[in-house]
């Protein structure tokens, strides 16, 4: 009998731990985030999400994402909007903040749970990796550019204009994109 | 062997992959629920009641497991209950889980109903034509997990009556547990070399063999497998034009209700609830034969 307490006190123990790791919160709580106010010492950065690419490959698009809430009719997300930067932010803290002020549904892995160090952006507003074809999901952009780090791992600075945007062919489209504004 | 067991082989497998096939490849909930139902039903004609009422507490654990384990990985959905981790736990992904769990747990169910009725004389008799080798080894196999049981019991009944792991404690047990384990593997090894002598001073591997079967095709075979065969190509051809297709993310789509989708779902109804009323209606039958003696 004695084992058994022991047993059944290291289990409780166990798992108490585990809830104990975890973070509960209300769908209130999630989205009761605080923006600051842009002053005119405040330093900003740029971000604007959208799916453009989508629309040209629509045929590609699981069946079950075929709406208008889910696919807006001009691909935009969210428009470019201007976000005060706090020290150290990276390409997520920005992105995670503006989501949730604007209610937009996002899924991620967390920066320890990837091979790579850095968090990954599965989903956008329902939109997820996958969701178009073999070669879709999330990218972003700084300043017009790709990177070769994770979101978590690009630090941004002042005036900085980031732009998540959805590939459909391993982020082929969106340089050829950039080509045709360059020229 | 009586009512649905004594189909010829043949039209039993076939039954079977049929039902297995569409419950493992329609993901939609009617289908997978008229699954369970179905093969629960059948279940509870094989075997006995207190059997029945473990069997179905262990599925209810593992569908509340399933669901678990598919709130922890899967956050997509448009209606989250709360955050966990900067993750929504979504309503879709708890439904979702749920009908995975549903899906897999029926087919536990159907593979024991499976292996109640095409027992593996049976199963020689399907495929000892095409390949009598792989069957054989199959067979042997597959006897081996009775086997084992018998031999656990055994093993561990010595053990305690020498005095060895013999408390109440679960730790204990669990440790006497291990131990019957470790002795059972030594054993089924020598088991295995031991079978492998008997058979061949019996003289397996020899040229001249052949095997014969007692079942024959008969005209209920007949009609049964016809049925079996219409009714799955209703459901196979409902699916292929999109009208069993069901959704959960992002947000749940509701069922299909033409007549075509209609016809699919009350198809595979009768489809599974066969072999229960095929027992059921055998069961009245011998019952009333009784009641006049």
């Amino acid at each position: 009998m004695k084992k058994d307490i022991l047993i059944i006190f290291s289990a409780i123990l166990v798992v108490a731990a585990l809830i104990m790791g975890m973070d509960f919160q209300s769908v209130d709580e999630y989205y009761l985030t605080h923006i600051d106010d842009i002053k005119p010492d405040s330093q900003t950065v740029f971000l604007s999400i959208d799916c453009k690419t989508i629309l040209e490959n629509y045929d590609k698009l699981d069946d079950n994402l075929k709406f208008e809430k889910y696919v807006p009719k001009d691909g935009i997300i969210l428009k470019k909007t201007e976000y005060v930067l706090r020290k150290g932010d990276t390409v997520f803290d920005i992105l995670s903040r503006a989501v949730r002020h604007n209610k937009i549904q996002m899924e991620y892995k967390g920066a320890n749970e990837t091979a790579y160090k850095s968090a990954y952006i599965e989903g956008i507003n329902y939109l997820y990796e996958l969701s178009c074809g073999e070669g879709s999901g999330w990218s972003f952009l700084v300043n017009g550019k790709m990177t070769e780090y994770g979101c978590s791992q690009v630090k941004l600075k002042d005036g900085d204009v980031v732009e998540w945007k959805y590939t459909c062919n391993f982020g082929e489209d969106l340089k050829q994109a950039d080509d045709k504004e360059m020229k | 062997m009586r009512g649905f067991a004594s189909l010829n082989p043949r039209v039993l497998a076939l039954y079977f992959l049929s039902v297995l096939l569409i419950t493992m490849f329609m993901w939609n909930p009617a289908i997978q629920i008229i699954s369970l139902l179905g093969s629960l039903l059948l279940l509870s004609t094989l075997t006995s009641a207190k059997e029945m009422l473990s069997d179905i507490c262990f599925y209810a654990v593992l569908i509340l497991l399933i669901i678990a384990v598919n709130l922890m990985f899967s956050h997509n959905g448009e209606t989250p209950m709360f955050f966990l981790n900067g993750n929504p736990i979504t309503f879709e992904a708890l439904l979702y889980g749920a009908e995975a769990g549903v899906m897999i747990v029926s087919v536990i169910a159907w593979c024991k109903c499976l292996s109640r009725i095409i027992t593996t004389d049976k199963f020689q008799y399907i495929f000892g034509g095409v390949a009598p080798e792989v069957m054989l080894i199959l067979s042997m196999a597959l006897r081996f997990i009775p086997l084992f049981k018998r031999q656990y019991k055994r093993v561990s009944n010595a053990q305690k009556a020498m005095g060895i792991y013999s408390q109440e404690s679960r730790a204990d047990k669990l440790k006497g547990g291990v131990w019957t384990l470790s002795a059972l593997t030594s054993w089924s090894l020598e088991n295995s070399v031991e079978t492998g002598n008997a058979m061949k001073a019996r003289g397996y591997g020899l040229k001249p063999r052949s095997h014969y079967a007692i079942f024959k095709f008969g005209i209920n075979d007949f009609i049964i497998a016809l049925i079996v065969i219409a009714f799955t190509v209703v459901v196979l051809i409902s699916s292929s034009l999109g009208k069993l297709d069901f959704y959960f993310y992002p947000n749940i789509s509701g069922f299909d209700l033409s007549y075509l989708s209609i016809t699919a779902y009350i198809s595979f109804g009768v489809l599974t609830l066969m072999p229960y009323f095929i027992e059921t209606k055998e069961d009245i039958k011998w019952k009333f034969y009784i009641s006049r003696i």
